[in-house]
């Protein structure tokens, strides 16, 4: 007899069995969906918090800080530097010929959460005029935008939803004077942090800092940034340097993507490897009630191929049900759902891929689970077994 | 002589599906003591089920069953099964020793239902193996043991407690004609030299002739009662 | 106990099915321990947290640091009892990318006691940053890190600059110092009258100060006294004390308490339901086995004993191992997330647990098997 008749004879004769073999079968069905649902959602996890921090991010959105910084917050660049770096080649400029940069002093203050009163911390960004060139996703809702010169601020509806005065009209109480907050803003699609911007000028001299923190650019095409890369060579005295704000932003966002991918994987390994611990004992166990049956059929000729080919099948029929109840638990409990760990808010995205990444894993956990118990139903020793009560 | 079992109008009936099978009816029997009793029919004659009551494995749809002074077929479930180990020693027709369990292991079983301590244990285990001719093959788990060496150390198994009775269920069944003629002659040696009482479910008229007695059973009936040519 | 055999042999039945039985419990163990350590180890950092020390600040990170003068004005606000203060110089060691911090500090006998969670100097060492201007104290993992030893000259790069113009800090290597707490601090300890003396903008000025309080928990009301001392001044600060600071940084990890319980949740499940269909499966096989340990007088409670003591064994053996091993990776993961620890508490939790596991998946096959009618099951039916 061929093999795939020989094969399709064993997974017939053993699938009909399964109500027989219920219990055995769900357990490998339900191992699975635990795992691949626990898996997905923490992918999920990490899909949303990128999906939150790149949301916005453009490959023509350049971002200068002093040569050797690690980030942002530890460059300084002088005031006296601004004009030479407006000057660079690869920076676009708007209709009326200016350069589509705004240079930016980061401070990090306190406001305080509505719901518990905690102090949290936010970042209040004073920028230069050209606000609204580099950051066209910026969208007031309210409001307007400050003027410069005066204790104005504006705030994301983020902080306006989430921190207590952040609404327009509310006053704050800054370095001993007050600002009011004159306009609420949307960032683009996504949820995002809470931000403030005020007038740059004010905040320098009003938190009595000396320096910018960087200086904030878009490039004439995505492609420029060779040449402003090139220029800044030629100039080493000027000390800056340029990322692209999809770089900037993933390397603010390596901690917690670290800790995330450990996570997820240390934990999602390890369930994947009790899954499938699991679904070696079931099959082991239907092996086991099949002695008889795979003997006889041994005696009459069957190789042992078809053999653990129809087992691995069978085990792999069994997991994919369990991917799917897994995938689909953590779509339904899940995607769309609000997390804030780490201060970072978002919004778990289960997507396709990570859909897909969940099936493979199951398959893969039927493939492992079910090699041994195959080679041992193939190699029945066929004498003992027909003998068997 | 003073009968040590006694079935007084005895009858089990059995339920199959809606039906109600009578498997004995009316039965009456008296076995007395250090008799070695051989009972034979043919198979559905219910002669199993009568060894299963003698033994307390099963209690009778009606009538009573006295061994030696205890009326069994009052005792409750778990009164019987004390009962059992106390009085009762089996011998199966497929050994039944636990696979796992070394012989000397499966031989101590039944005493750890009692409140004999280790050392005491360990003796009688020993003193059990070497009436059945087994010590050399204390440490032995049965998947190493021939089917006769297995049933023996069953046979010191069922010895070990000292019961009153002991009951065996095709004992030589599944052997061959040297290991089967080994046990039989162990089993008439417990009853010669120790006055074990044996009631013993045979196929094979020639383990019969070890018995001292013969009883035939047919259709729930006795309908033979003759004293065996070991007498 | 003298069951004890008869209870492991019925456990080693079917070998490979107890291991890999076995293994799964093991397994589950493990995650929920390391799981639970996460969370005890957080909610113990909380607890040793002291609610004593109170660390002001400016107001805004990034803006002007505070007047030095201030320790006086700290010093004399009701309830606290000593005042530090600490200065950070940031610079980089051999490339631009390692950064090694110098903590300056006065090198007063109040740091002796001050913070030893965070700096904990002996006598001896204090002499010796006394005694040299430029001298530092490293902590033993730095040390070890870069090679470095007592005598050492290490040059630090950093973009606070002198007063002459010079970008680069000779400091000289004259102790150690630790931490009692878990980090062991990526940073040095130097003398503020050093840096203060030789840099060029910022003199007399600090960035941290340090206010233990009396009495633990007035802190509170000392914290707001402090920031309503300094508040619509030109140098605002801002109060927190360490105790606040773990619950903050806790907090931040707030979601993923929810996250632990629904994994430990999920674990849960297909245990219970892999270990009880095991169960019924074997106590399905081993039918004949039982009935003639009815035979021999077992009756039908020491049979059901007998098969939940095989339940309750295997659990705990699992439970046992699990839980140890999420202790031995504790070490690796806690640079993933710092605090792992596994109190006796949890330890208690996870083998009463394990029981309770070996209860429920055990209780009704073992039930079934303890009722069946012997004459039955030797019979094969």
């Amino acid at each position: 007899m061929n093999f795939t008749r020989q094969f399709s004879v064993l997974l017939r004769m053993s699938l009909t069995a399964i109500p027989q073999r219920l219990g055995l079968v769900l357990t490998i069905v339900i191992g699975v969906a635990c795992a691949v649902g626990v898996l997905v959602a923490m992918l999920a996890m990490g899909t949303g918090a990128r999906r939150e921090a790149m949301g916005n991010v453009r490959p023509d959105r350049v971002i200068l800080i002093s040569a050797g910084a690690p980030g942002p917050i530890q460059s300084s660049l002088a005031k006296d530097i601004l004009p030479l770096i407006y000057d660079l080649p690869g920076i676009r400029r708007d209709e009326k010929g200016n350069p589509m940069a705004a240079a930016q002093a980061l401070l990090f203050t306190q406001a305080r959460k509505k719901v518990t009163g905690d102090p949290v911390g936010f970042a209040l960004n004073g920028t230069t005029a050209g606000l609204a060139n580099i950051q066209p996703e910026l969208r007031l809702t309210s409001g307007r935008m400050f003027r410069s010169g005066l204790h104005e601020l504006i705030a994301s509806n983020k902080c306006a939803r989430q921190f207590s005065n952040f609404a327009v009209g509310d006053k704050r109480v800054m370095r001993g004077s007050e600002w009011i907050v004159v306009g609420n803003f949307n960032l683009g699609s996504s949820e995002g942090a809470c931000v403030v911007f005020a007038d740059a000028e004010t905040i320098l001299s009003a938190f009595r800092v000396p320096t910018y923190n960087m200086v904030t650019v878009l490039l004439q095409s995505p492609q420029a940034l060779v040449q402003l890369t090139e220029a800044l060579k030629a100039n080493p005295t000027l000390r800056v340097e340029a990322k692209r704000e999809a770089e900037v932003t993933q390397e603010d966002m390596k901690g917690f993507n670290g800790m995330l991918n450990f996570v997820t994987y240390f934990i999602g390994t390890i369930m994947a490897v009790a899954a499938t611990f699991g679904a070696a004992n079931s099959l082991y166990a239907i092996v086991d009630t099949r002695r008889r049956e795979l003997a006889t059929l041994c005696a009459l000729g069957f190789t042992p191929g078809p053999i653990i080919t129809s087992i691995l099948v069978e085990s792999i029929l069994f997991a994919l049900p369990g991917a799917f109840i897994g995938v689909g638990l953590a779509w339904l409990f899940f995607n769309g759902f609000t997390a804030s760990p780490f201060g970072f808010s978002f919004q778990l995205a289960v997507t396709a891929p990570i859909a897909a990444l969940g099936i493979l894993w199951a398959l893969g956990m039927g493939v492992v689970g079910g090699m041994l118990p195959a080679l041992k139903a193939a190699h029945m020793p066929v004498t003992t077994a027909l003998r068997a009560t | 002589m003073t009968s040590i079992i006694s079935l007084t109008d005895v009858s089990k009936h059995y339920r199959r599906g809606r039906e109600s099978v009578a498997v004995l009816n009316g039965f009456n029997l008296d076995i007395f003591e250090g008799d070695f009793v051989a009972i034979m029919g043919p198979s559905g004659s219910g002669k199993t089920s009568l060894l299963n009551l003698i033994g307390g494995l099963d209690v009778p749809t009606s009538g009573s069953i006295n061994v030696a002074g205890e009326r069994i077929d009052r005792l409750s479930r778990a009164a019987l099964a004390r009962w059992r180990s106390r009085h009762v020693g089996f011998v199966f027709q497929f050994y039944n020793l636990m696979p796992t369990l070394s012989a000397e292991r499966n031989v101590e079983i039944p005493l750890l239902l009692t409140s004999v301590p280790y050392a005491e244990r360990k003796r009688k285990v020993s003193a059990a193996l070497d009436l059945v001719g087994l010590s050399e093959r204390h440490k032995h788990k049965p998947n190493e043991l021939s089917g006769g060496q297995q049933q023996r150390v069953a046979i010191a198994r069922a010895l070990i407690a000292d019961p009153t009775i002991l009951v065996c269920d095709e004992p030589t069944g599944d052997l061959d004609r040297h290991s089967a003629e080994e046990i039989l002659e162990l089993l008439q040696v417990l009853n010669r030299q120790y006055g074990k009482t044996v009631v013993m479910v045979t196929h094979d008229p020639r383990a019969a002739e070890y018995a001292t007695r013969q009883l035939h059973v047919d259709k729930g009936q006795l309908s033979d009662s003759r004293l065996g040519t070991a007498a | 106990m003298k069951f004890l055999p008869l209870i492991w042999s019925g456990i080693w039945r079917k070998p490979g099915r107890t291991i890999l039985t076995l293994m799964q419990v093991i397994v589950a163990f493990a995650l929920f321990g390391v799981l639970q350590g996460m969370k005890t180890g957080v909610d113990q950092a909380i607890a040793d947290a002291r609610a004593d020390v109170l660390h002001v600040t400016p107001t805004a990170f990034g803006g002007a640091p505070l007047p030095r003068a201030y320790i006086e004005r700290l010093k004399s606000i009701p309830g606290i009892e000593t005042v530090g203060f600490a200065d950070v110089l940031a610079g980089t060691y051999q490339k631009p990318s390692q950064f090694v911090y110098v903590v300056a500090i006065e090198n007063s006998n109040k740091w002796l006691t001050l913070i030893p969670e965070v700096i904990h100097v002996g006598p001896n060492d204090l002499d010796a940053l006394r005694k040299t201007r430029t001298g530092v104290l490293v902590s033993a993992d730095m040390a070890k890190e870069y090679g470095w030893r007592i005598g050492d000259r290490i040059p630090l790069t950093s973009t606070t600059l002198q007063s002459n113009g010079a970008e680069t800090w000779t400091f000289d290597i004259v102790g150690t110092f630790t931490a009692r707490g878990t980090e062991q601090g990526t940073f040095m300890v130097g003398n503020y009258d050093y840096l203060d003396e030789a840099r060029a903008i910022n003199k007399g000025t600090v960035r941290h100060f340090y206010a233990v309080v009396a009495d633990p928990k007035q802190a509170a009301v000392v914290t707001e006294a402090i920031d309503n001392t300094f508040a619509n001044s030109s140098n605002e600060t801002r109060t927190v004390s360490f105790k606040e600071y773990a619950q903050q940084q806790m907090q931040s990890i707030g979601d993923l308490d929810f996250a632990i319980r629904s994994i430990v949740s999920a674990v849960l499940v297909a245990l219970l339901f892999s270990v009880a269909s095991m169960m019924m499966q074997t106590t399905r096989e081993r039918t004949p086995e039982l009935a003639v340990l009815k035979t021999l007088g077992f009756s039908d409670q020491a049979v059901f004993l007998l098969l939940i003591g095989e339940a309750v064994v295997t659990c705990i053996a699992g439970a046992i191992i699990g839980l140890g091993l999420a202790m031995g990776a504790f070490p690796y993961a806690a640079k993933f997330v710092p605090g792992l620890s596994m109190p006796m508490v949890v330890i208690g939790v996870g083998v009463i647990g394990s029981v309770l596991i070996a209860l429920l998946t055990a209780s009704a096959p073992a039930l079934r098997a303890s009722k069946l009618e012997i004459v039955d099951a030797l019979a094969g039916r």
